[in-house]
């Protein structure tokens, strides 16, 4: 056999074990691609980030440079639905938020992951006055110290029509 | 009800490495979870707590008038976290090997070719 066919099939055959590795590790393709400005994974623990004027804070699993500026990442543990989580959708708006004040600069998208595929979730005004007023609601209740009401549409297996 | 200035609290990592991100010592942030506890201070709102909120407003509100609560979901969620961060360097390395191995590859089919 021609020596160059045997280079040829070892190294297609070192390529595809490398590809099998490669999906083994579950890292998302986003973070390996693109270059990591932050990461709620390292070694050491990172700094939250904090908006004074929304009183909000949170931690991206990471935040990465892309093409499209810097994006934050979210990752979670569960299989991926047909369309994404309305709670993972706002908690990722919440992070291009946090990332608009922190920055000055608002996401043009973020990316939420789960353990199968991942969304991209458009930073629009429209999902931003959701995630805010969602947050007033929240906020009423923290002060008035009221527990809300449940929600019939609820994924909450416990609290769709039982109130407390 | 008052509220704390600069504050960042990560309720579901209370281990001391994770209290030293916020700059304070472990004293300090005991004295900030009783307060928020006995309901005197009102805490930021964190990124997962929306997510908690639209699941279910009401289990957000027993999450946080009971305090915090690890729950077994939340322990796998850690460890998957955990997981992928132990895999991030090893998946680079993968990655930056499978590019550099496709390029061999390509020159040597056309090297075949050629000759």
């Amino acid at each position: 056999m021609n020596p160059i066919i045997i280079i040829i099939i070892v190294l297609a055959l070192l390529l595809i074990f490398l590809i099998a590795l490669l999906k083994l590790t579950r890292v998302p393709g986003a973070v390996y691609k693109n270059k990591v400005k932050y990461s709620d994974h390292a070694k050491a623990p990172v700094k939250p980030f904090f908006s004074n004027k929304y009183w909000l804070t949170g931690k991206p699993d990471y935040i990465l440079d892309t093409k499209d500026g810097l994006i934050p990442l979210d990752i979670k543990n569960t299989a991926k639905p047909k369309e994404p989580y309305f709670g993972h959708v706002m908690q990722v708006v919440s992070y291009c938020l946090l990332m608009e004040e922190e920055n000055a600069i608002p996401p043009k998208y973020g990316i939420l992951r789960y353990n199968d595929g991942q969304f991209y979730i458009s930073y629009t005004p429209e999902r931003k006055a959701h995630l805010l007023k969602t947050m007033d609601k929240m906020k009423q209740h923290m002060r008035s110290n009221t527990c809300p009401e449940p929600d019939p549409k609820s994924r909450c297996k416990l609290h769709t029509t039982v109130s407390l | 009800m008052g509220t704390i200035d600069n504050i960042v609290l990560n309720l579901y990592k209370q281990d001391e490495e994770r209290v030293t991100t916020v700059g304070m010592d472990l004293e300090s942030i005991q004295k900030v979870l009783i307060l928020i506890k006995d309901r005197t201070v009102m805490k930021p709102i964190r990124s997962s707590e929306i997510s908690s909120y639209l699941f279910c407003p009401v289990c957000w509100w027993i999450g946080i008038t009971e305090g915090v609560k690890i729950t077994s979901a939340m322990v796998e969620g850690e460890k998957h976290h955990k997981h992928v961060a132990e895999n991030t360097t090893k998946a680079g390395a993968l990655y930056a090997c499978i590019i550099v191995i496709t390029f061999i590859l390509i020159a040597v089919s056309l090297c075949g070719v050629l000759l």
